[in-house]
């Protein structure tokens, strides 16, 4: 075998990137991560985190338009998708932005490239999946079933929610989830943190919508509506009975065991710069895009703890774009991965380096992972690379509730409901979870200021404004019915030599459509909705225009979907290298040595935000990989 | 930068007889009183602006024509009489509007093309944080003067206490 | 003793410590007035919940004068300042409640001084003031939190400083609590009220916790002393390194550091002015309050003598809701915190108003209203 300076290779920041990189150097091993972002925004702590924080608040508070990557750098040697470029297909020109969309319907989620990736701007909702998502073949008939069950990952789960810091409360979600049985949670758990207090408007909500019977026109019977609270990644009270101090790794047994605490308790992490801010959520109310004192986690903590434990174990590369793997053509191992390094993102100037370790892992987001495998022509006899491209389909629904509920407050949501991640109907339609919004009109019709807006169009001033937009804005529900989408090889992300970035690499190429079985979903979810406002007497607003990009008719009526962000399936696990990327420890079939990491592992998407399932797969296989070092 | 500061030159507001006009009117297109404009600290970055950005004579025939209309009998008609029907200079009262409410300044061109072609933006990350829509809607502006945790699970407490408006 | 503190105690800096408390027999100066009884006892520690009160409205409205996003240091030294501030009034009424009082906070029974006031009972000659952030005002913080060097005897009754009066609570909490051992295992400790804890009041680092004996109690002791002057009003003994990234140093050394504009060396001594990098400062960027605001400098201006009339509301409130907190509902603290910030907006709106008094601008006044 050849020298090797590193036990591993990651490629990404992202949390997949960091939780790998942190539990290898932990148990002793020599670690290089490559992040494409700048060298100054992977400041880990001191006047340069802070200075990064206030810098991204500036752009922010200065953007006209506050879309999640809105604060971050836009780099021309890095690029990230953008909601903001996208538009209806037929409109687009390739030439400009980043995904190439080739439709029929544009994909319109984004994710950000950069220091901690994507949990920069996420929400920070850690929800885990259902059992019945794990099997969704065997159950309904439909999608894949996953190479394990639930129960194989529930361990990883912990490790996740303690290594996020997640607030959130078991008993409500055993008595609200459907179909979990009595072991979805291990005998006794406990959440690091109680869970984020439930907003005002969500007890307004719940009076009329708790317990509500609706019908579904696809299935027999009735439902009822169950509500719950939201686990998030986001610090609150810690709670007294937790137990647990960290993730170490076992050598005798050879696996990931969580140590207990000498006494149980939390003590919530807070910003990188200053541990005494981000103590607790502040009601910034702006999660998505930035928590401006960082009480949200973000994979930059799990650097930083990862870099103080084991400072000569983890070596850190900014500024550093894979672009290729290499792969041994007599062994098929990977001896290396290419990378271009930039000096400023100001130019298009580069070198090119090739890093090299005994294990590789692409850690770089769902697309960006297949984008780097399709450019290396690896790991891909199955064919499934960049195919099952897989995002949730929201369904948005707003209105004015009676009374004022004072929206645009808090986390953006607290509370969702719940009653529709699982059951019978899945045979017939996609299955979805629909947080309650806390932001008004936001994400829809881009309120509070589209509302100033279109009064002062219409001639009103003065008090009658102040007043009219007072009532109005103080009244603003929204739900969104975020819909499970089933896994189709034609949705896909594929590179094209016509399409690239400006230092040389592919752009991906989307090809990305709806099915039945998500239209379906909709058309439900708008009935129970119309059930949901006139039991509540919301006044409905929703509006689907035509002219928006994701607009479709279905059974005579038409929808507008929306992307959650939630970017999953691209490179998929599961027991047949035929039909499946990388097997059940995510080491891809074809190169023994090369593992993938992130959301593009799921076979299915469920109706849980992907990232705490994508952290527990990455706490596992991370546990394979210590292994595969150690043997 | 905020604006109230240690110097001890004379403040805007005594040496420029159109500051006080623009405040009152402000207050009569905003719905919101002189003094919880004031209290933004945003009155003479808003007015510089204007300044700044609009045609020098069409400004100061603007804060003529308000200075008639701030003494009239009935204000209210005669400003929307005068300055909403028909958005004259280029729509300039509701752009003044738009502005004390979201902290953003639309240019319009200045060029002969019809219609006139507005630019936004946001003038400072200030005015986005003073921007009176945030009050009004009874919160805070996302990102910032945050109220604190387990805020959001009770009524807030208002910034401006409307006591003119119904709840 | 309580997980609370055997948490707290393997998380202390022992650097911190190193020069308070000494196991040895504590000695009062000959003329330290001393707390007899137990009722006595009570009062002080009533009066200690005050005088930590006292202290606040200062801090806090120099900490809002700085204009958002400028002097970040200074803005965070005085926020981190009036923080622990506040959980030296928390860990005084917890001693209280430990000993069977019940802690007193913004009613008609604790009198509040308005400013400007001298500290009461502490022998000093300089007023307090509410002011914006200058180096008058930050002197003025040195000088409260300095244990005085005195050029006058203290009156009869007065403390030397503010270590002096805690040194002697101190005193009288070791010998009531061995004379009551003899017929009560407890002591002198023998309150059942629920105190606040960290659990209910966060961002001081985690020092907040219970009291239930005189373990405890001297911990608490420790901590505001610790935090205050730092070493046992024997500021100019100090040997070795005193401070450094490691060691998180008192009050008045972190306020020197701004006055100086500069931060301390490892091995700066404690009587020197800070000798190490500079540490930026803009005295101008900052609101220019009108010194000691009153409602009633206001009130020909209605709109501005209603904020800061809302000011005041929100304030007395507050008090109101931490007074419940420390009579047994630490829970409740947690509908204070929105009011923290909500005062804090309501003040920056007030120091953004011209007032009409100069060139100033109005400010917050603290005073209680119905």
């Amino acid at each position: 075998m050849e020298q090797c300076d590193y036990d591993a290779v990651i490629v990404g920041s992202g949390i997949a990137g960091a939780v790998i990189a942190k539990t290898l150097t932990d148990a002793g091993k020599k670690v290089l991560l490559l992040d494409a972002g700048l060298e100054s925004g992977m400041a880990l702590g001191g006047p340069q985190a802070y200075q990064n924080q206030m810098t991204y608040l500036d752009t922010f508070y200065k953007a006209l338009a506050k879309a999640p990557n809105s604060p971050y750098p836009k780099l021309k040697n890095a690029p990230s998708s953008d909601v903001l470029e996208v538009q209806p297909v037929e409109q687009m020109d390739h030439k400009s932005g980043y995904l190439v969309q080739k439709g029929p319907l544009p994909f319109g989620s984004d994710n950000w490239v950069g220091p901690g990736g994507t949990t920069q701007h996420w929400l920070g909702t850690t929800l885990r999946m259902l059992p019945n998502d794990f099997q969704m073949k065997t159950m309904y008939g439909h999608a894949v079933d996953w190479p394990f069950r639930y129960g194989d990952l529930r361990p990883y789960y912990e490790m996740a929610e303690l290594e996020i810091g997640v607030s959130g409360d078991v008993a409500d979600q055993q008595r609200s989830l459907p179909n979990i049985g009595a072991d979805y949670f291990s005998s006794g758990y406990e959440f690091p943190m109680k869970k984020i207090p439930q907003s005002y408007l969500d007890h307004q909500m719940l009076q009329l919508t708790e317990e509500l019977e609706v019908c579904n026109p696809y299935l027999a019977g009735s439902h009822v509506v169950r509500c719950c609270s939201t686990p998030q990644g986001r610090n609150s009270d810690p709670n007294p009975k937790y137990g647990f101090e960290r993730v170490a790794w076992d050598r005798i047994g050879q696996k990931l065991v969580m140590k207990p605490r000498l006494h149980a308790g939390y003590t919530p992490v807070g910003s990188l710069w200053d541990s005494y801010t981000g103590q607790r959520c502040e009601g910034n109310a702006a999660c998505v895009p930035i928590c401006p004192v960082q009480a949200k986690y973000n994979a930059l903590k799990t650097l930083k703890r990862a870099k103080e434990a084991n400072p000569y174990l983890l070596e850190i590369r900014s500024q550093a774009v894979a672009c290729e793997a290499v792969v041994d053509p007599d062994s098929r191992r990977i001896s290396g991965v290419r990378y271009k390094r930039y000096e400023s993102d100001d130019s298009r100037v580069y070198r090119e380096h090739v890093a090299r370790g005994k294990v590789y892992i692409f850690a770089a987001s769902a697309i960006e992972n297949a984008k780097l495998l399709l450019a290396s022509n690896a790991a891909n006899s199955s064919d499934q690379v960049g195919r099952n491209l897989m995002d949730h389909m929201c369904l948005l629904t707003w209105g004015l509730f009676p009374t004022p509920v004072f929206p645009f407050r808090g986390p953006g949501s607290t509370t969702n409901i719940c009653s529709f991640r699982d059951g019978e109907f899945r045979r017939e339609h996609a299955a979805w979870i629909c947080p309650i919004d806390n932001w008004g009109w936001g994400w829809p019709e881009f309120s509070p200021g589209s509302n100033v807006a279109k009064e002062v169009a219409n001639g009103i001033f003065g008090k009658r404004l102040r007043r009219e937009l007072n009532h109005d804005l103080t009244r603003q529900i929204l739900l969104h019915f975020e819909c499970e989408q089933d896994p189709q090889p034609s949705n896909r992300v594929t590179i094209d030599p016509r399409y690239k970035d400006r230092i040389g690499n592919y752009r991906p190429v989307i090809h990305y459509d709806s099915s039945d079985y998500v239209k379906k979903a909709f058309r439900a979810a708008k009935l129970i909705s119309n059930r949901i406002f006139e039991v509540n007497q919301i006044m409905d607003k929703t509006e689907y225009l035509v002219s928006e990009p994701d607009y479709w008719e279905f059974e005579g009526s038409g929808y507008t979907s929306r992307g959650a962000g939630h970017i999953v399936g691209t490179h998929r696990m599961g027991n047949d290298k035929r039909e499946s990327v990388v097997d059940p420890d995510m080491r891809t079939w074809d190169h023994e040595n090369l593992f993938l990491a992130g959301c593009g592992n799921m076979p299915t998407l469920g109706t849980s935000n992907p990232t705490l399932t994508m952290t527990a797969l990455a706490f596992k296989s991370a546990e394979a990989i210590l292994r595969q070092l150690e043997a | 930068m905020p604006n109230t500061n240690l110097s001890t030159e004379p403040a805007l507001k005594d040496i420029d007889p159109d500051l006080p006009i623009f405040l009152n009117l402000s207050s009569k297109l905003t719905g919101y009183s002189t003094d919880e404009l004031e209290q933004t600290d945003m009155l003479e970055t808003y007015y510089c602006m204007l300044m700044k950005e609009e045609d020098q004579d069409g400004i100061r025939a603007f804060f003529e024509k308000a200075r008639q209309v701030l003494t009239s009998l009935d204000v209210d008609d005669e400003i929307k009489a005068t300055f909403i029907d028909h958005s004259p200079y280029d729509g300039l009262a509701q752009r003044i509007i738009l502005m004390w409410y979201t902290g953003i300044w639309t240019t319009m061109n200045q060029s002969d093309v019809k219609p006139p072609q507005a630019r936004m933006a946001m003038i400072s990350s200030q005015t986005y944080q003073e921007g009176l829509i945030w009050a009004t809607a009874e919160t805070h502006p996302a990102g910032a003067k945050q109220p604190g945790y387990a805020s959001w699970e009770r009524k807030p407490i208002p910034r401006f206490n409307d006591t003119d408006g119904q709840k | 003793m309580t997980s609370n503190n055997m948490l707290y105690r393997q998380e202390r800096n022992p650097q911190r410590h190193r020069f308070i408390r000494s196991d040895q027999p504590l000695t009062l100066a000959p003329d330290t007035p001393v707390f007899e009884e137990i009722e006595d006892l009570r009062q002080a520690l009533q009066f200690a919940v005050s005088l930590e009160h006292f202290t606040i409205p200062p801090y806090l409205c120099a900490l809002y004068s700085i204009h958002e996003s400028t002097n970040p240091e200074a803005a965070r030294i005085i926020r981190t300042v009036a923080v622990e501030e506040m959980l030296h009034m928390t860990l005084a009424a917890n001693i209280l409640n430990a000993i069977g009082g019940k802690p007193v906070i913004g009613s008609s029974k604790e009198p509040l001084p308005t400013y400007p006031h001298e500290m009461p009972k502490i022998a000093t000659s300089f007023p307090v003031n509410l002011l914006r952030f200058s180096k008058d005002a930050v002197n003025t913080f040195l000088r409260i939190e300095r244990p005085a060097a005195l050029t006058k005897p203290p009156k009869t009754g007065q403390f030397r400083s503010i270590g002096e009066f805690y040194a002697s609570v101190r005193e009288a909490l070791r010998r009531l609590d061995h004379k009551a051992k003899k017929k009560n295992p407890k002591g002198i400790f023998t309150g059942t009220q629920k105190q606040v804890t960290n659990e209910h009041y966060y961002g001081s680092g985690g020092k907040l916790f219970g009291v239930r004996n005189l373990d405890d109690a001297e911990d608490a002791l420790d901590e505001i002393v610790g935090q205050g002057e730092g070493i046992d009003g024997s500021i100019e003994d100090g040997d070795g390194a005193s401070f450094g990234d490691d060691v998180e140093y008192a009050h008045y050394f972190r306020f020197n550091e701004i006055f100086h504009e500069r931060r301390y060396r490892p091995h700066d001594k404690p009587s020197d002015a800070p000798s190490g990098d500079l540490l930026r400062v803009d005295w101008n960027a900052v609101y220019n309050m009108v010194p000691n605001p009153k409602m009633s400098m206001f009130t020909v201006r209605p709109g501005l003598h209603k904020k800061a009339r809302e000011f005041n509301r929100i304030y007395t409130k507050l008090l109101k809701n931490l007074h419940n907190a420390c009579n047994g509902f630490p829970d409740a603290l947690q509908e204070g915190i929105p009011m923290m910030h909500a005062m804090r907006i309501a003040a920056v709106d007030l120091m953004q108003e011209p007032c009409g008094i100069g060139n100033y601008t109005a400010g917050p006044s603290f005073e209680i209203v119905p």
